[in-house]
C-alpha cells in the first residue's frame, strides 16, 4: 500500500510537470506568434500610413513636408519600381502597397530618423502629373560642374528656413573634396557630363557606396560606387531626359533624387502613361473651343486647328506618349510639347481662350 | 480508499472542466475583439480611402483651372475640361482610373447660379456594405461664351 502510494504521488507530480510544460508552452507559443502577427500588422500599418502621407504631400504641387521617422529608425523602408509599377513596404515585414500611378523618386532603401517630401508638378507642356521626391535626412546631395544657373536654382530651392526642411547640398569642384562620414547616404551630381565616368573611383569614396548621376549631352547616365568603380547603371545607354527645362525641372530633380536609372525610367514612364489621358482632356478642350470659333474664330480658328496647329500636335503627343516605352522613343515628345507651348502662347496673345 | 480516490477523480474532473470553460472564455472574447476591431479597421481603411480619393480629385491635372505657366487656381474646375474628362475617365476606367479612386462615384454639383451636374466616375462596388460620402466646395470656371464662374460641390463617395 505504501509503496502504491509512493507511486501515486510520483505518477501525480510528474504528471503535473508534463501537463503544467505543455500548458505553459502552448501559451509561449501563442504569445510568440501573436507577437510576430502583431509586428506584421504594425509595419502593414506604417506603410498604410506612409503610402497616405505620401498621397497627400505628392498632390501639394510645389511644397516641402518633413516627416519624422525617428520612431522608424530601426526599419529599413524599400521603394521599388517595375513595369510602371511601384512598390512601398519595411524591409522583411508586413505587406508591401504597390502604385501604378504616382511617380515616386527615392532612394532604394532608406534607414533614417526623417524625411523630406518634396513635389513638383511636371509639365510637358502643360501639367501632367505631380512627382513626389523623397529625400533622407541623413543623404547629402554634392554638385559638380560647370551649370551655374542650375548649380544657384538648385540650391536656393533646397534650402529652406527651417532646418529640418533643409536639404544637403553642397557645390564642389572636385570628387577629391568629398569626405564621406559613415552614415550619410552621398549622391553625387555631375552636371558638366564628363566628371564622373565608369573607372575608378577617389580613394576616399571607395567603399562609401556612393550613387551618382551625370547629365551629358547625350542623357543621363546613373552610376553606384561597388568595389572602388563606379559602375555605371544604365548599361543599354544613356536614358534622355524629357522636359521643357525651365525653373525647378520636375525631370531633372526627379534624375537628381532617384536611386538609379531603372527607378527613374520606370517612375518617368508613369508619367508617360498619364500624359496620354491628360492630353485626351486637352484633345476634348480644344474641340470644344473649336466649336466655339467657328463662327466667328479668325486667328484662334487658325492657331487651332489648322495645319501643324494645335489639334494635330495634340494628336502627336499623344501617339507618342503611347508609343514611348523605351528611351529612344521618347525624345520626340519634347518637340511636340515646346511647338504647343507656343501655340497656346499665341492664343493668349491674340486673345483667344488658352488651352492651358 | 474507493470512495476516496473516487471524490479525487471527481475533482480533477471538475478542475479540468472549469480549466476548458475558462480557455473557451478567453477564446470567445478573443473572437470578438478581433471581430469588433476588424472592423474599426474596415471604417479606418474606408475613411483613408476617402480623404486619398477627395483629396486626388480635387487636384487632377484633368480637371484644374491652369494659368499657363502660373500656379492654377486652388479649388477650381475648368469646366471645359470636366465636359471631356468624364468620358476620358470612363474610357480608361479600368486600365487607368480605377487605380487611382477604386469603387467610388464622384459627381460634381453646380449651386449657383444653374443646378447642372456631371458624374465624372462612376465604378460602384457590388454588394457594397459600407459608403462613405465627403464633399467640398469648388468654383467651376466657363470659358465661353465669356469667362465666368459659378459655384458648385464634389462629392466623392466610397465604397466598401
Amino acid at each position: 500500500m505504501k509503496k502504491s502510494g509512493q507511486i501515486q504521488i510520483t505518477f501525480n507530480w510528474v504528471y503535473i510537470l508534463i501537463a503544467g510544460a505543455i500548458i505553459l508552452l502552448f501559451f509561449a507559443g501563442l504569445v510568440i506568434k501573436q507577437k510576430a502577427v502583431s509586428e506584421q500588422n504594425l509595419a502593414t500599418d506604417i506603410v498604410n500610413i506612409l503610402d497616405s502621407i505620401f498621397t497627400s504631400a505628392g498632390v501639394s504641387s510645389q511644397t516641402k513636408v518633413f516627416l519624422d521617422t525617428s520612431g522608424l529608425s530601426s526599419y529599413t523602408i524599400f521603394f521599388n519600381c517595375q513595369d510602371r509599377v511601384g512598390e512601398l513596404g519595411i524591409k522583411g515585414q508586413g505587406q508591401s502597397i504597390q502604385n501604378a500611378v504616382d511617380p515616386i523618386f527615392s532612394p532604394a532603401e532608406v534607414q533614417t530618423t526623417g524625411l523630406i517630401l518634396w513635389s513638383l508638378p511636371y509639365k510637358l507642356p502643360y501639367k501632367v502629373i505631380d512627382f513626389l521626391y523623397i529625400i533622407p535626412a541623413n543623404a547629402k546631395y554634392y554638385l559638380l560642374g560647370a551649370d551655374n544657373d542650375f548649380v544657384r536654382e538648385f540650391t536656393n530651392s533646397t534650402s529652406d528656413e527651417s532646418p529640418r526642411l533643409n536639404i544637403n547640398t553642397e557645390f564642389i569642384s572636385s570628387l577629391n573634396e568629398i569626405k564621406p562620414t559613415s552614415g550619410i547616404l552621398l549622391r553625387l551630381v555631375d552636371l558638366q557630363g564628363n566628371l564622373i565616368v565608369p573607372g575608378p573611383v577617389p580613394s576616399d569614396l571607395a567603399g562609401s557606396s556612393a550613387t551618382a548621376v551625370s547629365f551629358t549631352a547625350a542623357g543621363l547616365n546613373f552610376y553606384q560606387e561597388k568595389n572602388g568603380r563606379w559602375d555605371l547603371l544604365n548599361q543599354e545607354g544613356p536614358l534622355p531626359l524629357i522636359s521643357l527645362g525651365g525653373e525647378k525641372d520636375a525631370a531633372k530633380h526627379a534624375a537628381i533624387f532617384s536611386s538609379d536609372a531603372d527607378n527613374y525610367w520606370c517612375n518617368m514612364q508613369k508619367a508617360f502613361h498619364r500624359l496620354q489621358y491628360v492630353t485626351e482632356v486637352y484633345r476634348g478642350k480644344e474641340e470644344e473651343m473649336d466649336d466655339f470659333y467657328t463662327e466667328n474664330g479668325g486667328v484662334c480658328k487658325v492657331l487651332l486647328s489648322a495645319q501643324d496647329n494645335l489639334r494635330s500636335n495634340l494628336l502627336t503627343l499623344q501617339t507618342q506618349a503611347q508609343s514611348c516605352r523605351y528611351a529612344y522613343s521618347c525624345a520626340d515628345m519634347i518637340k511636340t510639347a515646346a511647338r504647343i507651348k507656343t501655340l497656346d502662347n499665341q492664343l493668349w496673345e491674340s486673345h483667344c481662350i488658352r488651352l492651358y | 480508499m474507493k470512495r476516496k480516490a473516487q471524490a479525487q477523480m471527481t475533482e480533477t474532473i471538475a478542475v479540468i472542466f472549469i480549466f476548458f470553460i475558462l480557455i473557451l472564455f478567453g477564446l470567445i472574447f478573443y473572437a470578438r475583439y478581433s471581430q469588433s476591431s476588424f472592423a474599426q479597421k474596415q471604417e479606418e481603411l474606408l475613411a483613408k480611402e476617402a480623404i486619398d480619393s477627395t483629396t486626388k480629385a480635387l487636384f487632377l491635372p484633368e480637371l484644374i483651372c491652369s494659368k499657363g505657366e502660373a500656379e492654377p487656381e486652388d479649388h477650381c474646375l475648368d469646366l471645359m475640361k470636366l465636359r471631356t474628362a468624364n468620358e476620358t475617365f470612363q474610357k480608361y476606367l479600368t486600365n487607368y482610373y480605377f487605380n487611382i479612386f477604386s469603387y467610388a462615384r464622384i459627381t460634381v454639383q453646380e449651386i449657383y447660379p444653374d443646378n447642372r451636374s456631371w458624374i465624372l466616375y462612376n465604378r460602384p462596388k457590388n454588394n457594397a456594405t459600407r459608403e462613405e460620402p465627403t464633399y467640398f466646395s469648388v468654383s467651376l470656371r466657363e470659358e465661353t461664351p465669356d469667362p465666368a464662374y459659378s459655384f458648385g460641390y464634389i462629392e466623392v463617395r466610397v465604397f466598401s
